[in-house]
């Protein structure tokens, strides 16, 4: 094997390391999103349960 | 160090991505730079990250729901991050090196230098340092994250440790000697396969001269781990016994090393003793116990700093032994060509050679004059304003500029800069004489120079080292200015000495440790100013000033400044990240002693409980673990290790194998402990 395709393939191992990488770091991503977007809604809801109690309570 | 808060735009990114469109690499180069820039873009994706956590954490404010659970998740997923951009790091860059390899050891070649080698380590302690401080700011823009790796490389440049070189030497030659071995076995294949006696004449010869190769590139790593058991035992290694001359005639030796077993190893025959005879031209006279450069028959660096031990009268020539720096080892070679280095690079200079054309400056300028012990109330008053402006102050500075240029490769840096430092004092004071008998100062100022002895720690060195190497002329083109420029600067310094000083340390203003214009000397928030600010936020904020200030050079007082009021602040506090952050600038500034005493506080901060959890506890103690052997303090080192093992630390977490690694390269027998285990 010559050093051209030794280098080639290597080049798309590189290309694949750096895919597998990016998936991993989409997932987390998505999963950040996830654990922020369900902080808002437990801050929603409980800003939604302290307005109805005190709508209860005028 | 300066984090601007900036991103990039869309457009800025786009722009980016279509700059690193796919393009197949061809060479080992192209290739190392594709693995680069993709790093890169995983370092991007992994601060953005980063950034989001931080963003969040930094808007939470409101009592409604305990953000605590959500901290920890996120934490949890930063540190996911980190760890899947790290091995893909590694991994990459495995891919590069053994591309490297393949790519770099030509058939030819028989081994690598000294100098390659300490680049190599120091490249890579710079890498580590620019990963550890992303991860502390994700936000960093590609400028500052290139400016910091600059800064590192500066500060890097001289301090690695020598048993720490030996070992990557080691490594190095280890590779080039299983390769070599690879390609004997390969040949001897080829040579049973082959009947024609031509050819198996010529693979035999070839496999003799890879059978020289790996006893040489052996006998460099048994050179190279006698030093390093030496070392580590406390003991100089077997001294080898000079022989000299021990070479053959008709060769010549650019430098030989007996070893006690007779064998020689280190050696190389680089040219004929005809060639170097012709390149060499006339023989320079050398002297038992002077200094010389050498340069090794492998690297084409010269190494200061070794002394001729012995001169013999061979058949063919002379020979001089010479011992290096560190005494361990000894080579003879042909006068004749020491002299050809000798003579294309002279020794740099050292502090008694740079006294010594001082002095011959000084006897030139005004004969009886002795520059180095300059008593300014007898022998500046015989001076007139034009000789002192006109010739010693250039001179002054010249002297300045050529220390300061020979600085980073004389073998005894200490010595230059103190005689920097000596030297700085000295034009300091001439020129506070000259200001103050100019009578531009009041009548009790204008006593000052006279009052004052000359001292080689002067408290107000007006000079800065980055003003004299932009100022420093030499003598005889005297500091390129107009006699009523050189006055007006006279002057600007005098208002400088009336400023009124104090002792204490609080009033940055009254103090000029760096020379300015009156202009430029306006008040700014220095970190003496928040010393009293130790709240959170105030003592990071001070952090961070001390290391913009370190980071755009500090020296003498202001060193010392800075490390007082470091220590004052860091012994407040309790926070485990402004120790280790604190920790690192003492480090930056050799106050090793300090830095040590404060990863050790961070360390005992560094517990589980609240939002930190086991992970990043030990990973936290990685890098104390890394500072600490980085310090000497082996003992801590691995006390941090073993606290991250029992919090569940192993090989798979990056930042652990990373400083186990960085531990065993400094301490053999930490190495051996941690590795088994």
């Amino acid at each position: 094997m010559n050093q051209k395709e030794e280098i080639k393939i290597k080049s798309k191992k590189a290309n694949e390391i750096v895919a597998t990488c990016k998936n991993k770091l989409g997932t987390i991503r998505k999963k950040q999103n996830i654990v922020i977007e369900k902080f808002h809604q437990e801050v929603d809801t409980k800003k939604m349960e302290n307005i109805k109690k005190h709508i209860e309570d005028l | 160090m300066t984090i601007e808060q900036k991103q990039p735009t869309p457009e800025q990114m786009g722009q980016e991505r279509a700059e690193q469109t796919p393009k197949v690499p061809e060479t080992a180069e192209e290739l190392r730079a594709q693995v680069e820039a993709q790093k890169k873009q995983n370092q991007q994706e992994f601060r953005d990250i980063l950034k989001r956590a931080q963003d969040w954490s930094a808007q939470q404010k409101g009592p409604e729901v305990n953000p605590v659970g959500t901290q920890v998740e996120l934490d949890t997923l930063g540190q996911e991050a980190q760890t899947t951009v790290q091995e893909a790091d590694t991994q990459l860059d495995q891919l590069t090196a053994e591309g490297q390899d393949t790519a770099q050891i030509s058939p030819d070649q028989k081994g690598i230098s000294e100098q390659d080698v300490r680049e190599k380590a120091k490249q890579e302690i710079v890498e580590q340092k620019v990963q550890e401080m992303l991860a502390k700011h994700p936000d960093s823009t590609q400028e500052s994250i290139d400016a910091t790796r600059r800064q590192f490389e500066k500060i890097f440049n001289i301090k690695i440790d020598d048993n720490d070189i030996h070992r990557r030497y080691i490594e190095e030659h280890q590779k080039f000697a299983s390769q070599r071995r690879d390609e004997k076995s390969k040949l001897q294949q080829q040579l049973e396969a082959t009947e024609d006696p031509e050819k198996r004449k010529d693979l035999e010869g070839t496999i003799a001269k890879k059978d020289e190769d790996i006893k040489y590139l052996d006998s460099v790593v048994v050179e190279r781990q006698r030093m390093i058991d030496g070392s580590l035992d406390g003991k100089t290694t077997d001294r080898p016994v000079s022989t000299a001359p021990t070479m053959e005639q008709g060769k010549s030796y650019v430098g030989t090393k007996k070893n006690p077993d007779g064998s020689v190893d280190m050696t190389r025959a680089l040219e004929s003793k005809d060639n170097v005879a012709e390149k060499s031209g006339e023989e320079i006279k050398f002297e038992s116990g002077q200094v010389v450069s050498l340069k090794r028959p492998e690297s084409d660096v010269l190494e200061s700093g070794w002394t001729i031990t012995e001169i013999q009268d061979a058949d063919y020539g002379k020979y001089v032994t010479a011992t290096s720096p560190d005494g361990k080892t000894d080579v003879s070679m042909p006068a004749s060509e020491l002299s050809k280095f000798n003579q294309i690079t002279p020794e740099q200079p050292t502090a008694s050679k740079a006294e010594a054309t001082v002095q011959k400056g000084a006897e030139k300028i005004k004969p009886g004059f002795e520059l180095t012990t300059i008593k300014l109330n007898e022998s500046l008053s015989e001076w007139s304003d034009q000789e002192l402006q006109g010739k010693l102050i250039p001179h002054l500075q010249n002297m300045l500029s050529q220390l300061e240029k020979g600085r980073d490769t004389a073998y005894s840096q200490l010595q230059v800069q103190t005689r920097i430092d000596d030297v700085k004092n000295d034009l300091n004071n001439v020129l506070n004489y000259i200001a103050a008998r100019s009578g531009e100062v009041s009548t009790s100022r204008s006593k000052q120079p006279e009052q004052k002895p000359v001292s080689k720690t002067t408290e107000q060195p007006l000079v800065s080292a980055s003003e004299n190497s932009s100022e420093a002329k030499p003598a005889d083109k005297p500091s390129g200015k107009s006699p009523e420029q050189a006055q007006a600067k006279v002057e600007q310094r005098s208002e400088e000495v009336s400023t009124p000083s104090t002792s204490g340390g609080d009033n940055a203003e009254a103090k000029p440790v760096e020379a300015k214009t009156v202009e430029e000397a306006k008040p700014e928030a220095k970190p003496a100013d928040e010393k009293k600010q130790l709240d959170k936020k105030g003592v990071d904020q001070l952090i961070r000033s001390v290391t913009d200030e370190i980071h755009d050079g500090v020296d003498g007082a202001r060193k010392e400044e800075l490390t007082n009021l470091l220590t004052e602040v860091l012994n407040q506090s309790n926070d485990k990240h402004q120790l280790f952050n604190g920790a690192d600038q003492l480090m930056l500034m050799k106050k090793y002693d300090s830095a040590i005493a404060f990863y050790k506080k961070a360390e005992e901060n560094n517990t589980v409980g609240g939002l930190a959890n086991a992970r990043s506890v030990y990973e936290l103690s990685s890098s104390i673990a890394t500072r600490l052997a980085e310090c000497g303090e082996y003992d801590g080192a691995r006390e941090s290790l073993e606290k991250a093992q029992k919090l569940g630390a192993t090989e798979h977490n990056p930042n652990y194998q990373s400083a186990v690694k960085f531990v065993s390269r400094r301490s053999s027998t930490l190495g051996k402990l941690f590795r088994r285990r």
